[in-house]
């Protein structure tokens, strides 16, 4: 067993960093010729700035197409199961700027409190419903009318920018905004509530979040069940019990475990400490 | 298990390509430079 003094490795320190640059690269303006592009983060691409295309507006604009045209939208569900293959929820973790957003206004608050296990299920109806039943009934994207990262991005810099779009402001950009302020403020007192329960995009990747190249294994012999992992969690999950599950967004803070009895792996390499574990059961 | 993302990540790369065949990265790129007025939360008659 660890004696808990061992330094995270790098990747695991840079967290932060690794979402503030992504956040930056997704909205750099000098990348404009990327905007075909899916990148595999909630980044609106209504903001003035943002360089890549959003995959759930693209996602339901493809769903909406497809009444007409009877074809699946293939280049951007292939974007979003390519990446999820190899990174699981990573992206939730490490790239998505709504992500970054909510972990700063839960830096506020020492104390958050947790979202409830079972409504983690919301996002795959809110999925279901705003993101592929109601897009493929009425042409529209009826996700992007009540996503925060909408709002945040492209909702309140766009009328700035441009006078003549605020003739336009009602009741739903209203609406939009005060989701926004819920979803702001919530993030003080609970952590990340939006990825827990009411991302589509982190619903998506979620399925392939046990099946991806990387991976997390929590090594139950190696645990003193000190809570460190589940007060580090910004997800507000139990990494003994949901590591890798629905609810995890896979951004590896619990795998600097002061125990070592989380960590991170590749499907592909061999897991030494996994391996030490069974040579151990094996002697028993 | 270990070994399905292997699959996973073929299937998400074909439809990638084949979606580029059908030009469908052009459709994207003509929705993300369009403004897209429910992301704003406009409401446009």
């Amino acid at each position: 067993m660890a004696d808990g003094s061992k330094r995270p490795p790098l990747y695991l320190r840079i967290r932060l960093w690794v979402q503030f640059s992504a956040a930056f690269l997704v909205n750099a303006l000098f990348l404009y010729d990327l905007r075909g592009i899916c990148v595999p983060v909630l980044n609106c691409w209504a903001c003035p700035v943002a360089s890549v295309a959003c995959p759930m507006g693209a996602f339901q604009n493809g769903v909406a197409a497809m009444r007409g045209a009877l074809l699946l939208p293939f280049y951007v569900l292939g974007s979003i199961i390519a990446a999820s293959a190899i990174m699981g929820r990573s992206m939730c973790g490490f790239l998505c700027p709504f992500g970054l957003v909510q972990d700063l206004m839960g830096k506020i608050r020492r104390r958050q409190a947790r979202m409830p296990r079972w409504m983690g299920y919301s996002k795959y109806v809110i999925l279901v419903v705003l993101g592929i039943v109601l897009p493929y009934l009425t042409f529209e994207p009826w996700f992007c009318k009540y996503c925060p990262q909408g709002a945040l991005q492209g909702g309140i810099f766009q009328p700035i920018l441009d006078p003549d779009l605020r003739a336009w402001m009602g009741t739903l950009w209203y609406t939009k905004i005060g989701i926004l302020v819920a979803f702001l403020v919530g993030s003080i007192f609970i952590r990340r509530p939006f990825c827990h329960s009411f991302c589509a995009l982190g619903a998506l990747f979620s399925i392939c979040n046990r099946h991806s190249l990387v991976r997390m294994h929590y090594v139950r012999e190696d645990c003193t069940d000190c809570m460190w992992c589940v007060k580090a969690c910004p997800a507000g999950i139990d990494p003994r019990t949901d590591l890798e599950g629905m609810n995890c967004v896979a951004c590896m803070e619990c795998a600097k475990c002061p125990f070592d009895a989380i960590h991170v792996t590749t499907a592909v390499s061999s897991c030494t400490v996994c391996d030490r574990v069974a040579v151990k059961d094996d002697m028993a | 298990m270990r070994w399905v993302w292997i699959p996973l990540l073929a299937i998400g790369i074909g439809m990638i390509v084949w979606g580029v065949n059908l030009s469908r990265h052009t459709v994207v790129e003509q929705q993300a430079k369009a403004l897209c007025t429910s992301c704003i939360g406009l409401t446009v008659e």
